[in-house]
């Protein structure tokens, strides 16, 4: 099993397909952080004062914390005063305002990604609010959703022209105070992405953002918020890529999501960010901050991801259910291969009575891989009759990547009922030999038993999503088992 | 705060241990040079960590404020109990050679030591007086006092226990019955005792720990066990915890496995205020296999923090895990198992369970079943739940004419006795099956149920 | 012995029964027969009291008792018993102690000396015989590990230890073979007898041919709407449930 067959070689020469750099001049602030940095973001942006003075007291208490050093990751050390902390495309100051002003190379760039953004985005029925390092520079759909009473749009404009709601929904899901990584995006931030829907309304269209990260050096912090008011549904979809560079990429991203009374929100993510080369060298370092408060009864957040990018995921999707009956999911799949370190997982935190969440968690490694599943499942003294059930599988692919399960349960109510089970295996001879005795190449055998491994996912992503992931997947995978 | 918390805590604890030094010290010095490089290794361990706090990963869900907070003498006065409450302590009807142990100190007029063939037993408090006795090689290095404060702390002030030896292929059928006895004096003491257990090449051997109080005893006890199993030995290890609920427990198990050789882990908790123990077992050579059963049964304002580590060294090693707690009142319990698979260990199976029930509404359970994998060629599983009796099986028993409070007992019962169960000493089972029955609602139903051997 | 009037219950907020009556005497074997969803488990479980199926109106006399007012043990006590559809596992619980645990619950209710091990034992051998019982199947959990045949082997056992004046079978036909039908139908035909009531809750004509009832009933709706003799199940397997609903909306 030691030996790597021809297919593994392959494998892990694999080059990222996503890896060209745009050249585009860009106006981006020297490395460095202190407050005048911030300032410079904040006025750069036109902010009004609430959110300046919310950065800066972010920044202060940021300044106080140190590293989490928990997770099941290496790293060398992060000099934060090596990244620069603001980079906009420099053609287009004050944003596009429309397709057409869009620099055609920028648009190249997402045709070469495959994101639908033009004819392609209607035909697909996605509104897209594509993130090019920190600026938003285009959203399309804007009408339709107007229509519906949807607002979508980029964080920057939301700032501008609905600071209300910004201000009474910011930072109450994740305080700055939250974590390390929650602080220095709080006090840095550039852009992001803005939903809200209000009362009663079912948004007409899944609704997606592709984020990229560009320019060479620079950290992304996007911020994004979703506001679902009473009895209202929405879907987002989230995808991720970067360019190849060889120098590891802080990305750390804050995404606070709202659910009011019998509101339900759907999250779904594709990350398949750089993930370095099969030396572990470059690559994303991936560590976000996603969390979301099903704040009404009967509410509902679900978050979905497929995470196959970035040398180092640390990321945690959670549910705080609070509201009574209100339901909490993560669905999630993790690919690391090569050097990557993923340390994934959710937390749900059971406080009203009769909630509910469930969590299906399939972890794959290869390589020298390490994947790791970390989750908390707290039921507090007030969550009568609460439900969760755990699943968590992980699949090996070669005898030198690791995968690794910590699941917290903290049970305070005699009345809720908990269930984790997990299960570690390779990729089953049998199920292999099967396929191959009925004719299957090795390789669409893998696909397929992967495939099936993850089917519990993927069934939870809207369709556009779950080909992308399947292809993915496919891709990550060719030849990993000799 | 945690962080000054937890240094205060390390200060207060080891400001007693100097205290305890002192007070060894001032007694018969050691005459084994061995010894005493052990001791001051573990003494050194322990100062440079102080008592663990809740920010330590290890101890997150237990505080140890309430025992830094304690002051426990150490090597005071042994006080000799009578032999009628030594015999009401202990579990009778067990055959083969019983070692009584009071706070810690071996008492030979209380213990009954027939010659066993195949068998060496030997007092640790009489060999480190010898300077010619040799001692096992693998004392204190089965413990590691650098990863264990609380072992380091029992390293350092190493001078009662046993030492257990089979020789090689023999099968001792006779249990051994280490009883300690925990004894309240004028003011709470704490002692370190030792076990070290060597199972010879192709032996056989069950050995009995059990602790228990006598009276309401304040306490700490602190104890390590190492056990070392070499090729196709097999060692069955039962540990029962039933010290008074105001004492202190804290223990270390520390296993080593070698080739094709298994050891059986029974692990029940009952009594303690606060009771901590670590059970960690390296599986070292192929074929080498670990069965663990545990239970904590616990109630009023109990905690139970249970830590299992399995170590998978080696390829075709197999290790379960099956522990069950039953938490009423305020009770707390604590688990945290833990199944490490180091790489090139392929063809392993690790198994790990861990089931509780919830039956107040102010108990609490804190369970982390943790897998740490790094091989591909495995079969690994945990589970853990968290919950009440089962609904509809509660209502079968029901509409059989049992009333609902004794049909709970019996569901409860039924889920303690899938561990007890595993406990091939009859008498071992059956007090433990009493001691079950005792934290139960309807005591009568199951005695008498135990009573009834369809 | 069994009086039911107008009964009406629904289970998680669903009306299932509505309005049932029916009028059981000792000696008599009744079967309660109709469609899936007709309400019949829903009748067995209301008898036997369990949590869930809530009783919104009419009334169950047994024995001039109210029934419906009884814990679901004290029913047992008083003598009904509940054979189940889907008899529980109860891992942990062997046979024996539930079958000695209920069994002196009952006598001790009655005022009856509750009986030693050795007693206990001689009739449970004597018992099991009569189902073609392994005796080693005492010693294993409650119905643990036991095939679908096997499980519904255990409840008449169990039913013929306890000896209950009335008897509520939910569908015990269902998930037999041949072979275990005729045990099982066997098992219940012994313990027919001039004190004891006996209900049959079936899907199928079937187990009628094993155990002959003195009335069939057909359940529908939540309600009975055809009562008739042993030729009535007949009529049914030939020409199903269908035309006993237009008969009964005639």
């Amino acid at each position: 099993m030691a030996t790597h067959t021809p297919e593994v070689e392959d494998f892990i020469g694999k080059k990222y397909k996503h890896g060209f750099v745009t050249e585009i001049d860009a106006d981006t602030v020297a490395p460095g952080l202190d407050e005048d940095v911030i300032r410079f973001i904040s006025s750069k942006k036109g902010e009004p004062s609430f959110l300046l003075e919310w950065r800066l007291q972010a920044y202060r208490h940021w300044l106080t914390m140190t590293e989490p050093k928990w997770a099941h990751v290496h790293h060398q050390p992060i000099d934060y005063q090596a990244i620069s902390y603001y980079s906009a495309p420099k053609s287009k100051k004050d944003g596009p305002k429309s397709l057409d002003e869009v620099d055609p190379k920028l648009l190249e760039t997402y045709e070469k990604l495959g994101i639908p953004l033009h004819e392609r985005a209607i035909l697909a029925g996605v509104a897209v609010d594509a993130v090019f390092d920190s600026v938003s520079v285009a959203t399309t759909f804007k009408a339709k959703l107007a229509e519906a009473g949807v607002i979508f749009c980029s964080f920057s404009e939301a700032v501008r022209d609905h600071p209300d709601l910004i201000e009474q929904y910011l930072g109450t899901v994740v305080p700055y105070s939250d974590n390390f990584f929650a602080a220095l995006n709080s006090a840095v931030f550039t852009d992001g992405s803005f939903v809200f829907v209000p009362k009663g309304v079912r948004c007409p269209m899944e609704l997606s953002t592709y984020f990229r990260i560009n320019a060479a050096n620079t950290g992304q912090f996007e911020r994004t918020l979703i506001v679902a008011e009473e009895s209202s549904h929405v879907s987002y979809l989230e995808g991720c890529t970067a360019p190849m560079r060889d120098e590891n990429q802080l990305h750390a991203a804050v995404v606070e999501l709202v659910a009011l009374d019998d509101a339900e929100i759907k999250y779904s993510t594709v990350q398949n960010w750089y993930p370095g080369d099969e030396n572990g060298i470059g690559g994303i370092y991936n560590f976000v901050t996603k969390r979301g408060d099903c704040r009404g009864h009967r509410s509902k957040i679900s978050w979905t991801q497929v995470e196959t990018g970035s040398a180092i995921t640390w990321k945690y999707p959670s549910c705080v259910l609070r509201g009574d009956h209100s339901v909490g999911e993560f669905y999630s799949v993790a690919v690391a291969n090569n050097y990557q370190q993923a340390d994934t997982g959710t937390k749900m935190i059971h406080i009203g009575r009769g909630t509910r969440s469930t969590i299906v968690s399939k972890g794959i490694s290869a390589g020298k891989a390490q994947n790791s599943y970390r989750g908390l499942v707290k039921i507090l003294p007030s969550a009568d009759g609460a439900r969760n059930y755990t699943q968590c599988d992980s699949l090996l692919m070669g005898d030198r990547c690791g995968a690794h399960t910590f699941p917290y349960i903290e049970a305070k109510n005699p009345t809720a009922h908990v269930e984790h089970e997990a299960t570690t295996s390779k990729i089953g001879e049998d199920q292999l030999f099967y396929c191959l005795q009925r004719g299957l190449s090795e390789e669409d055998a893998v696909n397929m038993i992967v495939n099936g491994f993850c089917k519990d996912v993927f069934r939870e992503l809207p369709m556009e999503f779950a080909v992308e992931a399947q292809n993915l997947l496919s891709v990550s995978l060719e030849g990993a088992v000799g | 705060m945690s962080q000054t918390a937890a240094n205060d805590n390390g200060a207060a604890a080891l400001s007693a241990a100097e205290t305890a030094f002192r007070q060894s010290l001032a007694g018969p010095m050691v005459a084994n040079a061995t010894v005493s490089a052990l001791r001051a290794a573990g003494r050194a361990a322990f100062e440079a960590t102080g008592l663990p706090g809740i920010r330590d990963e290890a101890w997150k869900y237990t505080n140890l404020r309430a025992l830094a907070r304690r002051a426990f003498a150490h090597g005071g006065p042994v006080p000799v109990p009578d032999d009628a409450a030594v015999e009401s302590a202990a579990i009778g009807g067990l055959a083969g050679p019983r070692l009584v142990f009071v706070n810690g100190h071996y008492v030979a007029e209380l213990s009954d030591l027939p010659t066993v063939s195949g068998l060496d037993i030997a007092s640790l408090a009489s060999l480190i007086q010898d300077p010619e006795a040799e001692l096992p090689e693998n004392l204190c290095r089965l413990a590691d006092p650098g990863q264990h404060p609380f072992s380091a702390l029992n390293q350092g002030l190493l001078e009662h226990g046993v030492l257990l030896r089979t020789h090689t292929g023999t099968v001792i059928s006779d249990p051994v019955y280490l009883l300690f006895l925990s004894v309240p004096g004028a003011e709470p003491q704490t002692c370190h005792p030792r076990v070290f257990i060597d199972s010879a090449v192709d032996s056989s051997l069950s050995v009995l720990e059990h602790y228990v109080s006598l009276g309401s005893s304040q306490n700490l006890t602190n104890v390590v066990t190492e056990l070392q199993l070499d090729r196709g030995s097999r060692l069955r290890h039962y540990r029962v915890q039933d010290e008074a609920t105001t004492a202190f427990h804290v223990g270390g198990v520390f296993a080593r496995v070698g080739r094709d050789a298994r050891l059986e882990s029974h692990n029940l908790h009952f009594g303690a205020a606060l009771a901590r123990l670590d059970l960690e077992v390296a599986l070292n050579q192929p074929g080498a296999e670990v069965e663990m059963n545990g239970l904590y049964c616990l109630g009023g304002r109990q905690h139970v923090d249970n830590h299992t580590r399995v170590d998978h060294f080696a390829p075709h090693t197999r290790s379960t895990e099956d522990y069950r707690g039953v938490l009423n009142d305020r009770s707390r319990g604590v688990f945290n198992g833990k199944a490490i698979v180091h790489e090139d260990a392929q063809k392993i199976e690790a198994h790990q369970s861990n089931s509780n029930l919830l039956l107040s509404e102010q108990a609490e359970v804190d369970t982390k079943p943790e897998l740490e994998i790094y091989a591909d060629d495995v079969k690994c599983s945990h589970g853990a739940t968290v919950g009440q009796l089962d609904q509809t099986a509660l209502f079968y028993l029901r509409s059989r004419g049992i009333d609902a409070e004794a049909a709970r007992a019996l569901l409860t019962f039924a889920f303690a006795e899938a561990v007890v169960g595993r406990v091939e000493l009859e008498p071992v089972r059956r007090r433990l099956e009493t001691a079950v029955a005792g934290a139960l609602p309807d005591r009568s139903l199951i005695e008498n149920l135990i009573g009834a051997d369809a | 012995m069994l009086s039911i009037n107008n009964l009406q219950a629904s289970v998680g907020g669903k009306q299932i029964l509505n309005g049932l009556d029916l009028e059981v005497e000792a000696g008599q074997v009744h079967a309660i027969m109709g469609p899936n969803g007709s309400g019949k488990s829903t009748l067995a479980n209301v008898l036997a009291g369990r949590e869930g199926y809530e009783v919104t109106g009419g009334s169950v006399v047994y024995r001039d008792q109210d029934l419906l007012e009884l814990a679901p043990e004290e029913r047992a006590r008083e003598g009904v018993f509940l054979a189940f559809q889907y008899p529980v596992e109860i891992p942990g619980v062997n046979n024996a102690y539930l079958l000695k645990a209920a069994l002196n619950a009952q006598r001790k209710h009655r005022g009856e000396p509750e009986l030693d091990a050795f007693e206990f034992l001689a009739l449970v051998k004597d018992r099991m015989k009569l189902m073609g019982m392994d005796e080693s199947f005492l010693n294993r959990g409650v119905n643990e590990g036991f095939s679908g045949g096997e499980k519904k082997r255990n409840e008449i056992l169990q039913m013929a230890v306890l000896e209950p004046r009335l008897a509520v079978l939910d569908e015990t036909d269902s998930g037999l073979d041949i072979d275990a039908l005729r045990i099982v139908a066997g098992g219940v035909n012994s313990l027919r007898s001039a004190d004891r009531a006996i209900v049959l809750v079936t899907h199928y004509q079937r187990l009628l041919d094993y155990i002959e009832p003195d009335f069939v009933h057909v359940l529908s709706g939540g309600r009975i709407v055809k009562t008739g003799d042993k030729d009535l199940a007949l009529e049914l397997e030939s020409r199903g449930y269908d035309w006993t609903r237009e008969a009964a909306s005639a």
